[in-house]
């Protein structure tokens, strides 16, 4: 199956739909990535098109008069923990051009200026913007150097940040240490299944390490090797290679061998492909997770477009919960839209929500003594946790 | 937690591969599968007791999470595995003290249908989940409803394959539900349809 990002449109048929798809469209298409990975979804294809395993972004767009349409639909995204952005059009008319479901999402008054903020803030949900788009290639030095260089050069020209890790170093704990540090924040490894590569370096434990931290793997499988034989990669998404996808059918000699133009662009839609379902992946199991467990205990908690959580306590003060996929940092607190998420209220706090287990244990007791020490109003929550601090705060 | 009041939550789960009948790899969730062995070994193992004939691509990832819950609960975890398959057993399950090892018998089949018997025999269920999978998963949905007729049965469909068809095809109406079809946050679903059930 081949997985995308999904942009919905629902609300007023104005013509601002069109521009704003047009706008996305150039802004995808500048970072090197076809625009045909994003469906565009609206009211009419939402029943047969629409699918939960799969990352996105909701332009609830207002109505002047207040005529609201697909609210059923608006309902559902809600209730699924999708990021919904409601542009309306009138200053301080919000409330009048947005339905009450949307009454507690951040919106957007449009002006032709504001196209660009909201292409912007589309990209960054989906994460296309190339500090987010971390890939390692996994190979075997004696046996693909070429092609995992020609990978990295096509993967880097489709925005990805891509990290060649090399087999030749000899396996050394702190090498391995580091390694895994900087893979947690990695979205897909590409590994090049070469005859010799799962024996000398990724041992069963290293799929299942990879798998527990989210990290969507796509193998290549050499034509002279059965992936049948590695029976706990199937973890992965497998894609056989024979010798007409290599140039000449040289598959085996590690400086000449080349894949083919065309097959290299199939490998790169598929690496997007499984990215996508990764990242939808992700954000279930932090943001729907927390919104469900919420829920449960009889809290009101807004998935925000800017992707992070608000929920108004009773006494006039606000909370906010910043989802955070790998190491949780203080960084994550400082972007613009939460700091305006600050004013107006009497009383702020910031809990980055996150999930230990993709964490090493040197980082979680780091993290269990700053919330001891540093300041009292920005705290983590890890996701083992949500459930009991939820029901107790 | 005293051993008595453990439940045994048994699971069926597996990984369609390439080659294999189709009617399974095309819809199966790999990502989906995985993300809820995760979030069933988190959900369940502190409280509960896992029993599964280990596939070695789900096994790893219950020593995974075990490992990182930090309790001991070597006593929340058993795994059968048969003798047939001795010469390629997942170095995981020495990490495991309750593995179960099977009478291999004539062939690939009898040995597994072996290993089922034995399982599905010697443990009271509370419930079944099923993840993925192929032919095989089927059979033990088939085997858990005649011995286990009172326990909770959870085909997770969202995650494709056999447990999508056994959903479609075969789940009495009483135990189908919207969010096994269509909830991906598999956290909060076992928090909900699992442990508040059993």
């Amino acid at each position: 199956m081949s997985y995308k990002y999904q942009l919905i449109i629902l609300g007023s048929q104005t013509s601002v739909k069109d521009e704003l798809v047009t706008m996305l469209g150039e802004k995808i298409e500048d970072l090197g990535i076809s625009r045909t990975m994003v469906k565009i979804i609206d009211h009419n294809n939402f029943g047969s098109d629409y699918m939960g395993n799969q990352p996105s972004f909701v332009y609830y767009i207002g109505d002047i008069n207040g005529n609201f349409n697909h609210l059923d639909i608006t309902q559902k995204l809600l209730k699924d923990g999708t990021m919904i952005l409601p542009i309306y059009f009138t200053e301080d008319h919000f409330s009048k051009e947005i339905p009450k479901i949307l009454e507690n999402q951040n919106g957007i008054l449009y002006k032709e200026i504001e196209k660009e903020r909201i292409a912007n803030i589309t990209l960054e949900a989906f994460e296309l913007l190339r500090n987010t788009r971390k890939i390692f290639i996994s190979y075997k030095r004696n046996e693909s150097t070429s092609i995992a260089i020609q990978l990295y050069e096509a993967l880097e020209h489709h925005n990805f940040d891509t990290f060649l890790d090399t087999h030749s170093i000899p396996k050394a704990a702190p090498f391995q240490d580091e390694l895994w540090h900087r893979m947690t924040d990695c979205d897909v490894i590409l590994l090049l299944n070469t005859p010799g590569f799962l024996e000398s370096h990724w041992c069963k434990e290293e799929f299942a390490e990879a798998g527990a931290k989210q990290i969507g793997i796509v193998q290549l499988v050499w034509p002279n090797h059965d992936v049948k034989k590695d029976t706990t990669s199937h973890l992965s998404y497998p894609k056989q290679l024979h010798e007409y996808n290599f140039i000449d059918g040289i598959y085996n000699n590690k400086d000449k061998s080349k894949l083919k133009p065309e097959f290299v662009a199939e490998i790169i839609k598929e690496v997007e492909s499984v990215r996508a379902r990764n990242l939808a992946a992700r954000q279930d199991n932090l943001i729907t997770d927390f919104r469900n467990i919420a829920l449960k205990v009889g809290k009101q908690v807004t998935v925000q477009p800017e992707k992070f959580l608000t929920e108004d306590l009773p006494n006039g003060g606000r909370r906010i919960y910043i989802p955070t996929i790998g190491i949780p940092q203080s960084s994550s607190c400082q972007s613009a839209e939460i700091r305006k998420e600050l004013l107006g209220y009497k009383d702020v706090s910031i809990r980055l929500i996150y999930d230990d287990l993709r964490i090493r244990d040197k980082w979680l007791k780091h993290l269990d003594w700053l919330n001891d020490n540093f300041r009292k109003d920005i705290k983590t929550l890890k996701k083992q946790e949500f459930e009991s601090w939820l029901s107790q705060n | 937690m005293a051993k008595s009041e453990l439940k045994n939550v048994f699971l069926s789960a597996s990984i369609p591969i390439p080659g294999r009948d189709q009617k399974f790899v095309d819809t199966a969730d790999i990502v989906a599968i995985r993300d809820a062995v995760i979030a069933l070994a988190t959900v369940v193992l502190p409280l509960h007791r896992i029993v599964w004939g280990g596939h070695p691509s789900i096994t790893p990832l219950i020593y995974y999470v075990m490992d990182k819950l930090k309790v001991n609960i070597q006593e929340h975890v058993t795994l059968y595995q048969s003798q047939f398959f001795e010469h390629i057993f997942p170095e995981d399950n020495n990490k495991f003290e309750n593995v179960i090892i099977t009478k291999k018998l004539g062939d690939i089949h009898a040995s597994i249908q072996e290993m089922r018997r034995r399982m599905l025999s010697e443990n009271k269920f509370s419930a079944a989940i099923f993840l993925g999978g192929m032919e095989g998963i089927e059979t033990e949905f088939m085997m858990f409803r005649e011995m286990h007729p009172d326990a909770l049965l959870l085909p997770i469909a969202s995650t494709g394959a056999a447990s999508k068809i056994i959903y479609d095809k075969l789940l009495p109406d009483m135990y189908k539900n919207e969010r096994l079809e269509k909830d991906y946050g598999y956290m909060s679903l076992f928090k909900t349809l699992l442990m508040e059930k059993i």
